[in-house]
């Protein structure tokens, strides 16, 4: 079964750099962005989301690499 | 053809780390140095949060003249504002002038704000409140049925 879109489940039509916890989810181990195939993500959100993941690395809110 | 007056605001948001070398009674006054800087810009602020203490994932330098400040933690605030796009710039070249800041980041957001610390860190407390509550329920349901099982 095709896995949902976490943000359209939970109507979050923006996602927000500062929202670590919820980036978090979308981090493997080693603090890479998963791909939208296993996040479940469609593609606007996954961009939307790997925008977000950047400026929060930029801002040192997550880390670039981990482990 | 678009002039100054055909621009249409935007909404833009400033997210920025203070140094954590200053005291924390000094805050104020950063905040007052970047929300003067956007006053003399002519933009009109929406919301933001002011600097909290965070714990930085990597460690970032900046340096100012001859020193050299490394750090591992930081404050970290926002401010939202809307302007049109031609004084954005400017707005850019005087936070950069600001010697306390650390590192900052302008982006383009929606008017709504969906997302502040004051409410996340709420939920984290209610959150930990409710786990909480099922172990000491779950805590509870075991003592019963050891005590159970003893009678038994």
């Amino acid at each position: 079964m095709k896995k949902q879109d976490y943000f359209k489940e939970n109507k979050i039509g923006y996602i927000d750099y500062k929202d670590v916890e919820t980036l978090r989810k979308f981090l493997t181990p080693h603090a890479r962005i998963q791909a939208g195939k296993r996040s479940g993500t469609d593609a606007k959100n996954q961009r939307m989301l790997s925008q977000a993941v950047k400026r929060a690395r930029f801002m040192g809110l997550l880390p670039y690499v981990s482990r | 053809m678009s002039t100054t007056e055909d621009h249409k605001a935007e909404v833009y948001e400033l997210g920025y780390l203070v140094l954590p070398s200053i005291p924390e009674d000094s805050l104020p006054n950063v905040v007052s140095n970047i929300k003067s800087v956007l006053k003399k810009a002519g933009v009109n602020e929406i919301a933001g949060e002011d600097p909290m203490h965070i714990d930085l994932a990597y460690t970032m330098s900046k340096t100012v003249g001859a020193r050299k400040y490394v750090a591992n933690d930081a404050y970290l605030g926002w401010v939202k504002f809307d302007t049109t796009p031609d004084k954005i710039s400017s707005v850019k070249d005087s936070v950069e002038k600001i010697e306390e800041i650390l590192r900052f980041l302008i982006i383009k957001t929606p008017r709504e704000t969906s997302f502040t610390f004051a409410e996340a860190h709420k939920r984290e407390v209610e959150r930990e409140a409710k786990l909480e509550e099922a172990e000491a329920q779950l805590e509870a349901g075991e003592v019963k049925e050891v005590t159970e099982a003893v009678v038994e």
